[in-house]
């Protein structure tokens, strides 16, 4: 594996000479080599020019159309009319940059899309071999004579840079079975027919100027590894990029052990929780692909890699559940709901099983929380008793909180979230539970007593079956009308029985309302997922903008800018938060494990009707 | 030889400082006037300064501008921000902003004085909003009657739960309010006795606080007879606070203080020297207003026994550093530096306040004054006059590397700065790329021990 310098420099070389390319092929059409300039019998591909021992691979087999769909994109007018786009407009780097750009388009000979659809209209790809370390961008030009002229413009550019600034010459040319190749510091290029390769590693881009130019396929070609392939099968033909992971030899090289080994969560609870069961499956699992898709309605990127039941041991049976069975309850939505999470996640499980997961420092301090809550929970085993006592699914609300009928509003407003859970034995852990928070109520206003801060009011509410404990901040008795209150105003605990579900929420309202969606029949989860998370960009901006005073404040202080300076970043922000209206996130679990992550865009339609 | 304030005459210290050959008004004495009376000023306004009389500088400094409304209204808004947090260590970025950014420097630097003369700190009082209350008090008097200060402070809920003196019953007074407002406030030791701390608690008795707010409760005053400092009567808290103030040693105490804190850092300036101004201050019923432009006017206040003669404080060199060059700053960052330099603003390390002077230099300190120099320029919210110091310099045609070092050295330095300095800082400041190098040379300039001096 690379350094971190050559890797940093690896990468500067492929931006300056290949992002440009992908960038700047917008309007360009689809145009995909015919292969007609292939020798041999066979049309290449530029898997077919790597080596077996890549390791990591991304390709975008349609630059042109991808870039084309970005730049006509719906939301390119909205940060075109963004202050901050105009801004970076004036730049002088960007300026500077433009210049060099007509330049180039002078030196090829016309526009930089038709240049640069031509140079890469047959598809690029990035690999990382794991033999050489090296890092390549391979790509196919629709038109070969065109790929020539950049190269020789690119090189003709640089020598002129050079000599004005009284360096020396940048490039060192070598010929490599009749393919003129060029060295610039780390990078090497080189252009054979229709094919171009930049990278950090001489051999490897010989072996790359090999396939292209040797007349029978290679059997150890990247095209060739059977776990390539059903890489490229389980991502699937759609899509505008896809990727592929040979996690199997990652594992096997020394320093792919160790860094999979530092993804460890064995010092990190919270870590575990979340990614435990995924980082098990890439412990084993042999590769892992990817496909991004862009339209106008959406962003949608999707990773996969195979699963077996079989690889999960039983101290990460908490995370996927028997036989990686466990399915996560449906979301649950109220109104101004800003995110929502569901999952598969025996906690109690975890909480048991922390000798197995995590090591000693951690588990001292689990094991001193556990004797606290243990007299918290009046000598009950938190692990086994309280926890235990919960079916192991999570749901999380996150909302925004409606202050009109409230008689404090607090001056920095936060949201209401809560934590939802399904108790296996109703019956006799309601009125357990509903003791315990009117205790911890109890001993929080010693405390505040203690530290002269203000307390809360104990109270209850039932509503057929629902029954909802409360605990609310008392106004100030000489607090003066309209006057805004401080931050706990943003809090009033409460604990709600629905049925057999349990609702750990920070605000009373979130609380019933929460009690009183469940108390109606959800509708079944759409496909069985392990986790489900739902954002609402527009609730999220919604609750940032009821903040805008203080984030201005903030941004005053803490950027020393002035408040005309603060307002205009906020509008930049909000402009760009208008542009989304929510990420979907969603882990399933069958023969494969398959994470999918959708960000839909604001659509004029889909625009709150105040705004 | 050492100094000595025996040598100086006290007619001919106070006397009115007027321009001559030997001690003309020019951009120097301006940036020193701006300096002392203030956090220091930007090229524009130093040089407009020094277009103007003296007088009419001072008189500057004390009126109120007309153009502080809109100030003050953002500064009422940041500071809801950040008491809207909860959390008392937030003021301090909000007053780094306010000392950076107030049109009246002046009172912002007489409040910072009695920051440190009511000492008070948030970390005991725990409440952010009581010490914002606080602070408003002391600028609100910062320039004006010092009784009304004495008698306000009195009253504060921050100090009296700051010297635990909440409660204050008859049966049992509490005498640490009494001791400081002696001691500490308003005489200094010597000037009273052990019988008068405990009459004066029993002035203060029934003076509570509740609910975070001053209460008096009647039920505990102990209305009898006292005898403060040889008078007697039934006296009030309030008439404790006058009695106070009428003593002699009270104005001279504050007359040294404030020459401590605007002239010279040491040694202590003798009674004789300070008669003047702490009649003044008698004629003026305590209204510090009057002391204070005669300082500012005077003789001694122009002269080299004063010129660099005080260790710039944490709080002097970091917003110092940036007014001098229009310059704005994560105020997080500066607030978190002058902390770290020994200087934490609503935190004072004692009832005593900050020692100040040649206290604030050390060996360890001089390390952490250019770490945190370094820490600010590098910072990427670091701006002057909103962009670029190479941009600055041009503004003022002082752009060519030579001129840009004596230009920041008159902005910035209360010496000369020594011509071999001189000479490797214009070297620097012509290497390479002018960015860079115009902050580096501003670094160089800020860590010399010349810069350590107001």
């Amino acid at each position: 594996m690379m350094t971190r310098h050559e890797r940093r420099a690896a990468i500067r070389t492929l931006f300056v000479m290949g992002i440009g390319a992908i960038v700047a092929a917008a309007h360009a059409d689809r145009c995909r080599a015919s292969g007609a300039d292939d020798p041999g019998s066979f049309a290449r591909s530029a898997p077919d020019l790597l080596p077996d021992t890549v390791v990591l691979y991304a390709e975008i087999p349609s630059p042109a159309a991808l870039v084309a769909r970005a730049l006509n994109h719906p939301l390119r007018a909205r940060l075109e009319a963004s202050p901050d786009y105009q801004t970076a407009l004036a730049n002088p780097r960007l300026t500077a940059a433009r210049a060099a750009l007509t330049l180039f388009e002078i030196q090829v000979g016309g526009d930089w899309r038709e240049i640069l659809n031509a140079a890469v209209g047959g598809g690029i790809a990035v690999a990382v071999d794991g033999k050489t370390r090296g890092v390549v961008l391979v790509g196919r030009a629709s038109d070969p004579a065109v790929l020539k002229k950049v190269r020789n413009a690119v090189i003709r550019m640089a020598r002129q840079d050079a000599k004005q600034k009284g360096r020396p010459d940048p490039f060192q040319s070598t010929d490599y079975r009749g393919i003129e190749a060029h060295q610039a510091g780390n990078a090497r290029f080189a252009v054979a027919g229709s094919w171009f390769a930049v990278t950090n590693q001489s051999e490897l881009g010989k072996e790359i100027i090999d396939r292209v130019l040797d007349e029978e396929r290679h059997s150890s070609s990247l095209a060739m590894s059977t776990r390539f392939q059903e890489g490229r099968a389980l991502a699937g033909a759609e899509g505008d990029a896809w990727a592929f992971a040979d996690i199997e030899a990652i594992r096997s090289a020394g320093e792919g052990t160790k860094r999979l080994e530092a993804l460890n969560t064995q010092a990190n609870p919270a870590a575990e929780l979340i990614l435990g069961g995924v980082l098990a499956t890439l412990r084993k699992t042999p590769f892992a692909s990817g496909s991004f898709a862009l339209t106008d309605e959406r962003a949608q990127l999707r990773l996969l890699a195979p699963h077996d039941a079989s690889w999960i041991g039983e101290d990460r049976e908490f995370f996927f559940g028997p036989g990686s069975g466990g399915a996560a309850p449906a979301l649950i939505a109220v109104p101004n709901t800003i995110a929502s999470l569901s999952a598969y996640r025996d906690i109690s499980g975890m909480w048991l099983r922390a000798g197995d997961l995590f090591d000693q420092r951690t588990n001292d301090k689990l094991a001193e929380a556990d004797s606290n809550l243990a007299t918290l929970f009046s000598g009950r085993d938190f692990g086994e008793d309280i926890l235990g006592a919960l079916r192991p699914e999570l749901q999380i609300v996150v909302a925004r909180q409606d202050f009109t009928d409230r008689e404090v509003t607090p001056a920095i407003r936060l949201p209401a979230f809560a934590l939802v859970g399904e108790l296996k034995e109703p019956e006799t852990m309601q009125r357990e539970l509903r003791r315990i928070f009117q205790s911890l109520i109890g001993f929080l206003n010693v405390l505040s007593a203690m530290n002269g801060q203000p307390q809360m009011d104990l109270g209850e509410e039932t509503d057929g079956d629902r029954r909802i404990v409360t605990a609310s901040f008392l106004p100030e008795v000489d607090r003066k009308k309209g006057e805004e209150g401080k931050i706990q105003f943003n809090f009033a605990p409460s604990l709600a029985f629905s049925g057999n579900r349990v609702i750990l929420a920070s605000t009373t309202p979130l609380a019933k309302q929460l009690a009183e969606t469940l108390s109606r029949p959800l509708p079944p989860a759409s496909d069985p997922s392990n986790t489900v998370i739902r954002a609402d960009l527009r609730e999220l901006r919604a609750i940032l903008d009821e903040n805008r005073r203080q984030l201005i404040a903030q941004n005053m202080l803490e950027k020393g800018q002035t408040r005309e300076e603060a307002e205009k970043e906020m509008a930049g922000l909000f402009a760009l938060l208008d542009a989304f209206q929510s990420v979907d996130v969603r882990l399933a679990v069958g023969p494969q494990l398959t994470l999918d992550m959708n960000v839909t865009y604001q659509t004029d339609a889909a625009k709150p009707s105040n705004e | 030889m050492a100094f000595d304030w025996q040598t100086i005459d006290p007619e001919w210290s106070w006397s009115e400082y007027a321009p001559r050959g030997e001690a003309p008004w020019n951009a120097e004495r301006a940036s020193h006037l701006l300096r002392r009376a203030g956090f220091a000023a930007g090229p524009d306004t130093v040089r407009r300064a020094a277009e103007l009389s003296p007088k009419e500088v001072i008189d500057g400094l004390f009126a109120d501008p007309p153009d502080d409304e809109p100030f003050e209204r953002e500064s009422r808004d940041l500071s809801g921000a950040v008491l809207a947090t909860g959390d008392a260590k937030n003021l301090a970025p909000w007053w780094f902003h306010r000392m950076l950014h107030s049109p009246q420097p002046l009172r912002e630097k007489a409040t910072l004085f009695w920051h440190g003369h009511f000492a008070t700190s948030a970390d005991k009082v725990n409440d952010g909003q009581l010490m914002f209350e606080q602070n408003a008090l002391l600028r609100e008097h910062a320039l004006g009657d010092f009784t009304a200060m004495v008698q306000g402070i009195s009253r504060d809920p921050a100090m009296l739960i700051y010297l635990d003196s909440a409660t204050n019953r008859k049966s049992h007074p509490n005498e640490n309010y009494a001791r400081e407002v002696m001691e500490l406030f308003c005489l200094g030791e010597g000037n009273y006795t052990e019988q008068d701390v405990r009459q004066v608690a029993r002035c203060f008795t029934g003076w509570e606080v509740r609910r975070k707010k001053f209460r008096f409760n009647a039920y505990q005053f102990d209305s009898g007879e006292k005898t403060i400092l040889g008078e007697t009567a039934a006296f009030t808290g309030e008439d404790a606070v006058r009695r106070i103030l009428e003593e002699p040693a009270s104005p001279r105490f504050i007359a040294r203080k404030l020459v401590r804190f605007f002239v010279r850092d040491e040694p202590d300036a003798p009674d004789t020297l300070l008669e003047p101004l702490a009649e003044q201050l008698r004629n003026d019923n305590m209204r510090v207003g009057g002391a204070l432009r005669r300082i500012f006017a005077s003789r001694l206040f122009f002269s080299a026994h004063a010129a660099a003669q005080k260790v710039r404080s944490p709080v002097e060199l970091l917003v110092g550093l940036l007014r001098a060059l229009d310059g704005s700053a994560n105020v997080r960052v500066l607030a978190d530096a002058s902390d770290q330099l020994g200087q934490a603003v609503f935190r004072p390390p004692s009832v005593k306040g900050w020692d100040g002077g040649r206290a604030w230099i050390n060996s360890a300190t001089l390390l952490g004054r250019a770490n945190s120099v370094r820490r600010l320029l590098n910072d990427e919210n670091t701006r002057f006059g909103r962009g670029g110091l190479v941009e600055l310099a041009r503004r003022f045609d002082q752009s060519e590397p030579s001129r840009f070092v004596r230009w920041l050295a008159t902005l910035l330095l209360a010496v000369p700065l020594p011509s071999d300095v001189e000479r490797q800082l214009v070297r620097l400041a012509e290497r390479g790329e002018q960015e860079t190098n115009f902050r580096e040379v501003l670094y160089s300039m800020a860590t010399l021990p010349e810069f350590q001096l107001a």
